[in-house]
């Protein structure tokens, strides 16, 4: 039981940092329902820039990691700026390209000016060996339960920003029906603008959480970005509360579900951690099949 | 028939056109300091400049009627200069370039069946890679477990790899869009694990993938003396003899898709991508053709793969991640997406310049050092150039390479269509006599 409790948590919070990045894809599809595939190479970039801030320069480590976040939403827009917006997003391979174009060169520049070797990076949450809570002989660590708490902190204020500011209230028209917010006076090119900051900066929250698990290297959010990938996709690409969930069931499934099937499923013993990727993917695989929009997504009517 | 006016902007366009081939193979076998960059730079202005003159008067510099003489005679002068470089090419670069050459071959029959889905289909997949790896690994399993030859692999691995194009492929006629590039890409990422599946990696060799023995790999028969091999160091003679292979396999495959797509089930195809409600209602049945055409595309590929394993005797599963599906689609992009050339060329650009990158400082280029922009050789940074190409291309080459090229051909040299004269549409009409109305007999 308590190992089940362990690994839940662990899940959880597995699921939590894939639901934040996943957040940050379903911000950039509902704006301009395009796939940012350098949505990695940006959290991975902002992770770095939380190092250079918060173990270089000495700052708190939540300040350094904001900072980041903060650099990576300014280049974003910028990007958005320069690069997206000259293209007709109902054409979707030119920005399938921008955007690998964008996650290669991210990476190259990450390995050129920080070095290929790993680097630990330290939790915003005491992570000492003593920093847990037990429950049912249950160690409940602080640095997960705070993923936790982070991703429904985020989650919280990407509704708020939505439904209770002017910015948002123009992203939602523009996301619903992009001509008809253009007609009524609503900036859509400031606002697509937005909507790629605020994921960026979503995406470089997520990296700053995440490098303390995985440790800092130019390409530790690949792993983490097909896991969000597959989240955002399960919950339908156009919905924040989906991706959430969807997060959170492929953590769920990389956690308890995955090994206790393996313990105590006779015949499963081949199925090693690696695999959680590909039950996820056989399970988006799944339910796409069933629901072509995800879970939560809008299904997109065709008329023939 | 020749129309020519301001020939010296054609003259000025194929000097520029020498000039860059030449520094191109100039760079291709050393990368030193000299002239040569700079050349290759100045080529392209030229070139660019010659088709800016020729556009701006709206006049192509040369017209040419269709199969007039001289249009003929420069047809088959091309081909004579296309055939020419097939053939000396492997004499002429050493034996690590042929290498390359064949790397590029391989890359080429993927491009051409990721080319029938992304550009002929206008569907995104991001898992050839997955399909190049089951083509290599049956190579390298069969040939090792079972006792295959090579060649004879190549029976098996062309209908499973259609069967597995297909089971892939009926699930892509739900998903529609960026889902399916997101779904491809996650199977790219999934192949190299389920590889490595405990039971599975027995087959496979898990994490050090396997090698074809020594004795069972391809090497140079009888055909040694016609290929003009005797006396060639060993290496040499491998991969020339390779080289020979791949150039019938890629031959063979250039030829097929074309017909694909010349074909009523290739016209059908596109007419899907073109307007997927209009194909349908035109009596195009919709889920047929994009599930088989998927299947295909899976053969190309796997066929790539084969080519992989004839070339390195090896498959590892690392080899066929999601890494190798972005190159595909760079080397697709590079060339030409929904153009028949596009998978060759964009596939010699690709590995030459994935390998330029490595090898290039900006020192050697320009010859000059200043500090700041001091990038040691191999350094991390030069994977940067991929990334500058994808976005290169997407704005200004959407249709890659080839269709730049088609583009300055076009505005230099225009061929059209012979109009029959007077005098042979009257000859014409004598020789048959079904169109012309009889004169009736008067008795």
């Amino acid at each position: 039981m308590s190992l089940f409790l362990q690994r839940m948590i662990e899940g959880l919070s597995n699921g939590a940092m894939y639901g934040v990045v996943a957040v940050s894809l379903v911000i950039i599809f509902k704006a301009t329902t395009l796939i940012n595939f350098a949505q990695g190479g940006l959290a991975m970039f902002g992770a770095y820039m939380a190092n250079v801030f918060a173990i270089e320069q000495g700052l708190p480590l939540i300040v350094g990691i904001l900072l980041g976040a903060a650099v990576m939403a300014v280049v974003a827009s910028g990007i958005e700026r320069v690069l997206i917006r000259p293209f007709d997003p109902s054409n979707h391979l030119p920005v399938v390209l921008i955007t690998f174009g964008i996650a290669y060169i991210l990476q190259a520049v990450a390995a050129w000016k920080f070095g290929t070797e790993f680097k630990s990076f330290p939790s915003p949450f005491p992570s000492g060996p003593t920093d847990h809570i037990e429950i049912a002989g249950a160690r409940l660590r602080y640095e997960r339960l705070g993923v936790v708490l982070v991703l429904i902190i985020m989650v919280g204020l990407v509704h708020l920003i939505l439904n209770r500011t002017k910015i948002g209230l123009a992203f939602r028209a523009v996301s619903s029906n992009t001509e008809s917010a253009k007609l009524v006076g609503v900036k859509t090119g400031r606002t697509l603008n937005f909507g790629w900051a605020l994921a960026a900066m979503f995406g470089g929250v997520a990296g700053g959480l995440v490098a303390h698990f995985t440790q800092l290297d130019s390409g530790f959010m690949d792993k983490i970005l097909i896991f969000s990938f597959a989240a955002a996709t399960l919950g339908g690409l156009d919905s924040i509360n989906g991706a959430v969930i969807g997060g959170l069931i492929i953590g769920l499934v990389e956690s308890p579900i995955q090994p206790m099937v393996r313990d105590y499923v006779p015949g499963f013993h081949f199925l090693t951690s690696d695999l959680a990727l590909l039950v996820a993917f056989l399970l988006i695989l799944g339910v796409l099949l069933v629901k072509p929009a995800g879970l939560f997504g809008t299904t997109r009517v065709e008329r023939v | 028939m020749i129309k020519m006016q301001r020939p010296w902007i054609l003259g000025l366009g194929a000097v520029s056109l020498i000039v860059l081939g030449l520094s191109v193979i100039h760079l291709l076998n050393k990368v030193t300091a000299g002239y040569w960059p700079y050349l290759g730079i100045l080529s392209v202005i030229g070139l660019g400049t010659a088709t800016a003159l020729a556009q701006r008067s709206g006049e192509p510099v040369l017209v040419v009627n269709e199969g007039s003489r001289a249009h003929r005679t420069w047809q088959t002068a091309g081909w004579g200069v296309f055939a020419f470089f097939v053939v000396a090419t492997p004499y002429l670069l050493d034996s690590f370039r042929v290498q390359q050459v064949n790397k590029s071959l391989y890359y080429a029959v993927a491009v051409l069946g990721v080319n029938l889905i992304i550009g002929y289909s206008g569907l995104i997949s991001l898992g050839h890679g997955a399909f190049m790896g089951v083509g290599a690994f049956m190579a390298v399993i069969l040939v090792e477990d079972y006792g295959f030859k090579l060649w004879q692999t190549l029976f098996v691995i062309v209908p499973l790899a259609f069967v597995i194009g297909v089971i892939v492929g009926i699930p892509a006629l739900r998903i529609k869009g960026l889902y399916l590039a997101l779904v491809t890409f996650a199977l790219s990422f999934a192949f190299p694990i389920i590889l490595k599946i405990e039971g599975i990696d027995k087959r496979t060799g898990g994490d050090l993938g396997r090698n074809i023995s020594l004795d069972k790999q391809v090497q140079p028969g009888r055909l040694k003396g016609i290929l003009g091999l005797n006396g060639l160091d060993a290496p040499a003679q491998e991969q020339i003899y390779k080289y020979w292979l791949m150039v019938l396999v890629v031959g063979i495959s250039f030829l097929l898709v074309r017909n694909i797509i010349k074909s009523r089930a290739g016209r059908a195809v596109i007419a899907i991508k073109e307007n997927q409600i209009g194909a349908a209602v035109s009596g195009v049945p919709l889920t047929t053709y994009k599930v088989i055409t998927f299947g295909i595309s899976a053969v190309f590929a796997a066929v790539g793969g084969w080519l992989y394993a004839l070339l390195f005797s090896e498959a590892n599963p690392n080899s066929f991640g999601p890494l190798l599906a972005i190159a595909l689609l760079l080397a697709l992009v590079l060339g030409g997406v929904y153009t028949l050339q596009g998978a060759l060329v964009g596939s010699l650009l690709y590995v030459f310049l994935d390998d330029l990158r490595t090898r290039v400082t900006l020192t050697s280029v320009a010859g000059w050092r200043p500090s700041f922009f001091q990038i040691a050789e191999g350094s991390p940074l030069t994977q940067a150039v991929l990334g500058l190409a994808l976005i290169l291309i997407a704005f200004f080459a959407p249709g890659g390479v080839v269709s730049l090229a088609r583009k300055v051909r076009a505005s230099l040299i225009r061929v059209v269509p012979t109009i029959p004269t007077a005098d042979a549409v009257a000859s014409a009409n004598v020789d048959s006599p079904v169109n012309e109305p009889e004169v009736a007999p008067t008795h």
